[in-house]
């Protein structure tokens, strides 16, 4: 079986940060970590490598700091969130306690890429320490392969849809996971039966 | 005030995509993000995300029993697809010989993906013509919502394809396709993306974007 492939976010200046983080996920069994090996030595972009590894992971991992924003808004932490997210790859995100900005601008920037994280509502933990950092990393991967890599999932569909249009989505869910290469999408069927409490006032 | 206890039936259809090998591999991988492409391209539309959030799973799947209906017509015409498919593959199976070069696998990589933007223009057409949008929610469960009167379906076509050829090898100045990186992986083992012919990986430095970081490379 294939493990689920992550990758680290690549900048860090932090290393024991970086060292938590490939520690954490190749302590556990169905992990790997995405690494980009190399020496400085040409003056080229490492932006089509980076794109290439993303695209060959199944998560990102991303761990930001105030060193790794706050310099200028168009960063690279930036550009590696936005290729992941373009590309349909779930982010878990992990933000540092400590803000720490030497200047407004910094601080500014950096707090506008926080929110923007916080806002949209994806996985972001805090930390303050490695120890904290490889606990959490080691908690949301455990938690995703759960919910995003087990082969079955839950599949529901808008009321306002017609008989014809759920057959021919599901169709088209099915006939495209066979054109990559997939069996087929099996359905099974649950009756499920729960208590609701109804308040009346008379 | 009274209480009365009353009990609601539900129907919940739960998707086994086979073969688990496969979904774990790329053809997982490729469904996974294609539907997270279109997740993340419908957070932009209103409707959808009202949609999403005022319809709880519970009244989604006792509101309409007529949809449960429909989804095991269709699933039964897939389990006939899928019985075809697995006479398929063992087929193919046997007929697999040769083992791949490295050369061949980095061209059968660049067919693979051309065919995977292929792929994914079909999809859209078909989710089109079903006027549906599947979404994951943050439970890894998908929703197929119907689409808005007003849903850009021409831009969600770009995203995905742009999204697809963001993994595209580059073309080296003499206008080649080249592979910028070679991957190689053990089972159980980090993969190792290794920079070839000169092209070696160094970080970025935040200062002047473009210019790489000395400091920070992964070794």
């Amino acid at each position: 079986m294939e493990p689920i492939n992550v990758f680290v976010s690549l900048t860090y200046r932090n290393t024991e940060w970086k060292d938590a983080a490939i520690d954490a996920i190749t302590r556990l069994p169905d992990f790997a970590p995405v690494l980009i090996k190399g020496t400085p030595a040409t003056n080229r972009s490492p932006r089509p490598i980076v794109q290439d590894a993303i695209a060959q992971s199944d998560v990102v991992v991303l761990i930001v700091d105030s060193s790794r924003v706050s310099r200028r808004e168009e960063s690279f932490t930036k550009f590696e969130y936005q290729n992941a997210k373009r590309t349909g790859k779930p982010v878990l995100v992990f933000l540092s306690k400590d803000v720490g900005a030497k200047t407004q601008e910094d601080l500014t920037n950096v707090t506008t890429f926080r929110h923007e994280l916080i806002g949209r509502h994806e996985v972001v933990e805090f930390f303050k320490s490695s120890d904290e950092l490889r606990a959490e990393i080691t908690q949301s991967l455990l938690r995703l392969k759960q919910e995003r890599f087990s082969e079955t999932f839950n599949i529901s569909f808008d009321p306002e849809l017609t008989d014809q249009e759920v057959q021919a989505a599901f169709r088209a869910l099915a006939d495209f996971y066979r054109a990559c290469g997939g069996t087929g999408l099996a359905v099974e069927f649950e009756r499920e039966e729960s208590q609701v409490r109804e308040l009346s006032l008379v | 005030m009274s209480e009365h206890p009353r009990f609601v039936s539900r129907v919940l259809a739960k998707v086994r995509a086979l073969l688990p090998k496969q979904w774990r591999s790329e053809a997982g991988r490729k469904l996974r993000d294609a539907v997270g492409g279109i997740s993340e391209y419908s957070q932009k539309d209103i409707r959808i995300r009202e949609r999403l959030q005022e319809a709880p799973d519970v009244l989604w799947n006792t509101a309409k029993v007529k949809s449960s209906e429909a989804l095991l017509k269709a699933a039964e015409e897939e389990n006939k697809r899928i019985a075809s498919e697995l006479a398929r593959q063992t087929l193919a199976d046997k007929a697999r010989q040769e083992k791949a070069t490295a050369d061949r696998m980095e061209t059968e990589a660049r067919i693979s993906k051309i065919k995977e933007m292929e792929e994914r223009i079909a999809f859209v057409e078909k989710l089109r013509a079903a006027n549906a949008v599947p979404v994951w929610d943050r439970h890894g469960n998908m929703k197929v919502v119907k689409a808005p009167p007003d849903y850009d379906w021409d831009g969600l076509t770009s995203a995905l394809l742009e999204a697809a050829d963001l993994s595209l090898p580059a073309e080296n100045e003499a206008g080649e396709a080249t592979s910028s990186a070679r991957v190689s992986r053990k089972l159980g083992e980090p993969t190792i993306i290794e920079p070839i012919e000169g092209l070696e990986v160094v970080a970025e430095d935040e200062d002047n974007p473009g210019t790489p970081r000395a400091a920070d490379a992964q070794s």
